[in-house]
C-alpha cells in the first residue's frame, strides 16, 4: 500500500476553506472486471478538501494505475492520471479547480455561478488574438455582526448604477405582481416591515453605498425571530429582482460566522453563467460555509446524489445541535430528495424539530409537510396545515422550498377538486405561490425572484 | 395510439413513450389559415421527428437492461408528412400525430403499462416547442394555437404531469424534455391554467416506496434548445451518444449507464456540439436526480475526448496525434480549437509536435474513461 494525498487546488482569496469540499472518485484502471467489482465501490464518493494543499485527503492504494476524478459543484468533471509504483513513497495528486475571472470571484466560480476563465475562453474560440475574458460583476461580502466587515469588490459605479439595493425585513409572502418598476414592486410588499430599515452603510473604501441599508439587530419585525433580509437590485436594462439573504449564517461546524456573498452580474458577461442568456437573472448568493458551502452548489446544479454524500458525512453536525438552522434546512432538502421515506429514520425527527423550533423558517414547515405526505399512513390534515403554515411564514429561504410549496398545494387543490369542491384556503395560497414560482430562478439555491 | 413495439415480457420491463412535434399548423409556416397571432416567435421545427426516430431506433436496437428489457415503445410524431416506423422484425406502422387527444390517450395507456409492475421503468421523451417561466414548463402539442382564446389547452402542464405520474405503480421513471424553455407571456399571464397535466396528482400515496424519477432538460429555464435542420436535435444526439458511453460507469465491474453519470455525459456533449455555433450555447440541467441503472453497455464505452495545447494559441501550429497502442492517428488539419475525439475507453498516448528547429515533441499518456477526458499538452508559448 502506498499513501496518496488528494486535494482540489483552488485559490480562494478570502474566508474559510471548505473542509467538506467536492466529491471525488478514484478509478483503478488496471484491474479485471471482477476485481473492479470488489474494489470499485471502495474508492467512490470520497470527499476532497479544496484549497492550497494544506489539507488533503489521504488514501492508501495498491501499486497500479488509477484515474482520479472530481465532480465540481458547477457540474464540471476534472481528472488526472495516477501511477502508484511498487514501494514508492507518498504521492500527492492535485486536481485543478480552474481559474476564476477575478480572484475575488473564486468562491462563486467554485459553486458554478461564474464560469472558469478557461471555459469562458473556450466559448470565444477565436483563432486570432487571445480574447480577454470578460466577467463584469460586483460582489458584496456580508457579515451579520459588524457593518465594518461588509466589503465589496468589482466596479463601484456598477453597483451605484443599479439604482437600488435594499436590505429590509419583510416576512410575509406577498403576491409578486407584474410590476413594471422596482418602486411599484416594493410598494406591493408590506410597508410596515420596512420601518426597521436604518442607516446606510459605508463601504470599506469610503464610497457610500447609499442604496444599501442595514437592518439593525434587535429591531426585528417579530420579537423572537431574526429579521428577514433581502437584496434588491434594478437598473437600466436590468430587470428588477430580489433574493433572500441567508443571514446570519453561522458555520455549521461551530467555527464562527460564515461570509455570505451576493454577486450582481452586469453587462454582457452576465449571461455566461448558470443563469444563461437570455435569462435576465443577475443575482447569485453563495455562503462560505466550510461544511455545506459546496452542498449548496450541488443542490443548485441538481447533483443531488453528490450533495447527499456530503450531507450524510455532515449530518450529525448539521442536525444534532443545530448551530445553524438554515444549514440544517439545506441538509434536510437533500435528505428529503434522496433518502427512503417509508420507514422511520432519526432525521425525520430532526425535520419535525426544524419546523417546531424555528418558526421563522418557512422551509421547515414545507419540509415537514412533505415528510408527512411521503409516509405510508400520511396524516393529510397535518400535511395540509404544515404547507399553509409554510406559506404564512413568508418567502422560503430556498428555491427548492418554492417548488415543494407549489407542488404540495397543487396536490391538495387537486384532491379537493376531485372530491367535487374547492379548498379555498389552499387555492388562494396556490395562486400566490404559482405567481412566485413563475418568477423564481431554480438555478440558485436561495430564492431569487424576478419582478416583471 | 402507435405502439411500434410491444413484447410485454413476464417480469419488469421498460415502457417508452416518445413524442416529437415538428409541425405546428397554427404557428407561422404551418399552413393552417387559422394562425395563432401571439406566437412569440415560434414556428416550424425540423429536428423533433428526426430526434424521435433516432431515439426509437436506438431503443429498439441497442437498449440493454437485463432487469427491465424494452417492453413497449409508443410514438407520436407530428411532421409535415405522415410518418411510419418499423421496429426491427416488426411491420411498418403509421405513426399517429401528437395532438392533445392522441397525447391524452397515449399517456394514459403508457401509465397503465407502468401500473402492471412496480419494478417497471417508464421512459418519457418529448421534443418540440416548450415555453417556461421560472418553475413552470408547458410542452406544446401540434394543435397549439388552434383555440386562440385558450392556447394552453393544447399544451401539457409538465409540472402537473410529473406530479401526477407518482400515481403510477412503476417506481422508476425517467423524463427527457427536449424543448425551448423561453419565458412566455402566454404562460406568465395564465397563472391559473398552465396546460393539461393529463394525469392529476394526488396527496394520497397509492404505491409503497419512493419514486425515482429524474428529469433531464435540454436547456435551463429561460433559454432555448437547438435543433439541427434535418437531423436530431443537439440534446437528442447528446443523449444517444451518452447512452453509448459518455454516461456510463463501471462501479459494478461492467459498464452501465447510470442516471447521474448520464447527466454528466449529456452536459459535456451538448457543450461540445454547440462549440461550432458561434455565440450560442445550451446547458442541459437535471432535476430530481436519483441514482439507478438505465442501460448496460455491450462494448467498451465510447468516450468524448478533447485534446489541445496549452497555451492554446499554439494549436494552429501543432500536429496532434494519438496512439492506442496499435496505430497512430493524426489530426487532419490543425485548428485553433481543441481536437474533439470519440475514443473507446482505454490507454492512449497523445502527442503535440510543433515545428522547429528544433522540433518540439510533447507526449502525454493517459487513460480515457467516461464521462469525458480533457487532455492538455503543455508546450512552449
Amino acid at each position: 500500500m502506498n499513501r496518496v494525498r488528494l486535494y482540489l487546488d483552488k485559490a480562494l482569496l478570502e474566508g474559510p476553506l471548505p473542509e467538506f469540499g467536492v466529491l471525488a472518485n478514484v478509478y483503478p484502471v488496471s484491474l479485471t472486471q471482477e476485481a473492479k467489482r470488489g474494489a470499485g465501490r471502495q474508492l467512490r464518493n470520497l470527499i476532497l478538501p479544496v484549497g492550497y494543499g494544506s489539507d488533503t485527503l489521504e488514501v492508501d492504494l495498491d501499486p497500479g494505475r488509477y484515474v482520479v476524478e472530481a465532480l465540481l459543484p458547477s457540474g464540471r468533471v476534472v481528472s488526472e492520471d495516477l501511477h502508484v509504483a511498487d514501494g514508492g513513497g507518498s504521492q500527492t495528486v492535485t486536481l485543478s479547480g480552474g481559474g476564476s475571472p477575478h480572484e475575488w470571484l473564486s468562491w462563486q466560480q467554485l459553486v458554478g455561478n461564474v464560469e472558469s476563465s478557461v471555459s469562458a475562453y473556450q466559448r470565444k474560440r477565436s483563432s486570432a488574438a487571445l480574447p480577454r475574458v470578460e466577467c463584469e460583476a460586483s460582489l458584496l461580502s456580508l457579515s451579520w455582526r459588524s457593518a465594518e466587515t461588509v466589503d465589496h469588490k468589482g466596479p463601484m459605479d456598477a453597483l451605484t448604477a443599479l439604482g437600488r439595493g435594499y436590505f429590509f425585513a419583510s416576512p410575509p409572502l406577498a403576491p409578486v405582481g407584474a410590476g413594471t418598476s422596482l418602486a411599484q414592486a416594493i410598494a406591493e410588499l408590506p410597508l410596515e416591515f420596512k420601518k426597521p430599515v436604518i442607516a446606510p452603510l459605508a463601504a470599506r473604501d469610503g464610497d457610500e453605498l447609499s442604496r444599501i441599508y442595514w437592518l439593525e439587530p434587535g429591531k426585528q419585525a417579530f420579537a423572537k425571530m431574526p429579521a428577514r433580509t433581502y437584496f434588491f437590485a434594478s437598473g437600466e436594462g436590468f430587470a428588477s429582482q430580489y433574493c433572500v439573504l441567508p443571514i446570519p449564517w453561522q458555520q455549521a461546524d461551530f467555527s464562527g460566522e460564515a461570509p455570505v456573498q451576493v454577486m450582481v452580474r452586469i453587462g454582457e458577461g452576465a449571461e455566461k453563467t448558470k443563469m444563461r442568456r437570455p435569462d435576465p437573472f443577475r443575482l447569485a448568493v453563495a455562503v462560505q460555509d466550510r461544511m455545506i458551502g459546496t452542498v449548496l452548489g450541488y443542490l443548485a446544479t441538481g447533483e443531488l446524489p453528490a450533495a447527499a454524500v456530503l450531507v450524510e458525512r455532515a449530518r450529525d453536525m448539521l442536525f444534532q445541535k443545530i448551530a445553524n438552522p438554515l444549514a440544517a434546512t439545506a441538509g434536510a432538502y437533500v435528505l428529503l430528495a434522496s433518502k427512503p421515506l417509508d420507514e422511520p429514520e432519526p432525521w425525520h425527527g430532526w425535520i419535525k424539530n426544524l419546523n417546531q423550533g424555528f418558526p421563522w423558517i418557512p422551509d421547515g414547515a414545507i419540509q415537514y409537510a412533505w415528510l408527512c405526505l411521503q409516509q405510508q399512513d400520511a396524516d393529510l390534515d397535518v400535511a395540509r396545515g404544515a404547507l399553509l403554515e409554510g406559506y404564512r411564514r413568508g418567502l422560503p429561504y430556498f428555491s427548492r422550498g418554492v417548488r415543494l410549496l407549489m407542488d404540495g398545494l397543487t396536490l391538495f387543490s387537486n384532491e379537493a377538486r376531485q372530491a367535487g369542491h374547492r379548498d379555498e384556503e389552499v387555492d388562494e395560497a396556490l395562486a400566490v405561490v404559482t405567481t412566485l414560482a413563475a418568477r423564481t430562478n431554480m438555478r440558485q439555491p436561495f430564492t431569487t425572484v424576478l419582478l416583471r | 395510439m402507435t405502439l411500434v413495439f410491444n413484447r410485454d415480457p413476464p417480469g419488469p420491463a421498460t415502457h417508452a413513450l416518445l413524442i416529437g412535434v415538428g409541425h405546428y399548423p397554427h404557428l407561422p409556416g404551418g399552413g393552417d389559415p387559422n394562425q395563432f397571432a401571439d406566437h412569440e416567435g415560434m414556428g416550424q421545427l425540423s429536428s423533433p421527428p428526426h430526434s424521435v426516430r433516432a431515439l426509437a431506433e436506438w431503443l429498439c436496437s441497442h437498449y440493454r437492461n437485463p432487469a427491465k428489457p424494452l417492453g413497449s415503445l409508443e410514438l407520436l410524431i407530428s411532421d409535415r408528412q405522415p410518418l411510419s416506423f418499423a421496429a426491427p422484425g416488426e411491420p411498418f406502422v403509421a405513426v399517429e400525430r401528437a395532438t392533445m387527444p392522441t397525447m391524452q390517450h397515449a399517456v394514459k395507456a403508457w401509465k397503465a403499462r407502468g401500473d402492471n409492475n412496480p419494478e417497471n421503468l417508464l421512459f418519457f421523451f418529448f421534443c418540440g416547442h416548450g415555453i417556461a417561466s421560472g418553475l413552470l414548463t408547458a410542452l406544446l402539442l401540434e394543435d397549439f394555437g388552434s383555440d386562440t382564446n385558450a392556447p394552453l389547452r393544447s399544451a401539457i402542464d409538465f409540472n402537473g404531469f410529473y406530479l401526477g405520474m407518482d400515481k403510477c405503480a412503476a417506481r422508476q421513471q425517467v423524463f427527457f424534455v427536449d424543448a425551448c424553455r423561453v419565458a412566455s407571456t402566454t404562460l406568465i399571464e395564465a397563472a391559473d391554467y398552465k396546460g393539461d397535466p393529463i394525469i392529476y396528482g394526488s396527496v394520497r400515496r397509492l404505491h409503497p416506496g419512493r419514486r425515482s424519477a429524474p428529469i433531464y432538460y435540454s436547456t435551463v429555464a429561460g433559454d432555448r434548445a437547438y435543433g439541427r435542420p434535418g437531423q436530431p436535435s443537439v440534446f437528442a444526439e447528446a443523449l444517444i451518444r451518452s447512452f453509448d458511453g459518455a454516461g456510463s460507469d463501471d462501479a459494478e465491474g461492467d459498464w452501465r449507464v447510470e442516471t447521474d453519470t448520464l447527466h454528466r455525459g449529456i452536459s459535456f456533449l451538448a457543450e461540445r456540439m454547440m462549440e461550432s455555433a458561434e455565440g450560442l450555447e445550451q446547458v442541459p440541467p437535471v432535476d430530481q436526480l436519483t441514482h439507478f441503472t438505465l442501460h448496460h453497455l455491450e462494448n467498451k464505452p465510447i468516450v468524448p475526448v478533447s485534446v489541445g495545447c496549452r497555451p492554446r494559441e499554439r494549436n494552429p501550429d501543432a500536429v496532434l496525434t494519438y496512439n492506442d497502442g496499435a496505430s497512430e492517428t493524426q489530426r487532419p488539419v490543425p485548428e485553433a480549437r481543441d481536437w474533439s475525439l470519440d475514443l473507446p475507453e482505454g490507454d492512449y498516448r497523445f502527442v503535440a509536435r510543433l515545428p522547429g528547429p528544433p522540433l518540439d515533441e510533447r507526449p502525454v499518456s493517459c487513460h480515457v474513461r467516461p464521462p469525458y477526458r480533457r487532455v492538455t499538452i503543455q508546450v512552449n508559448p
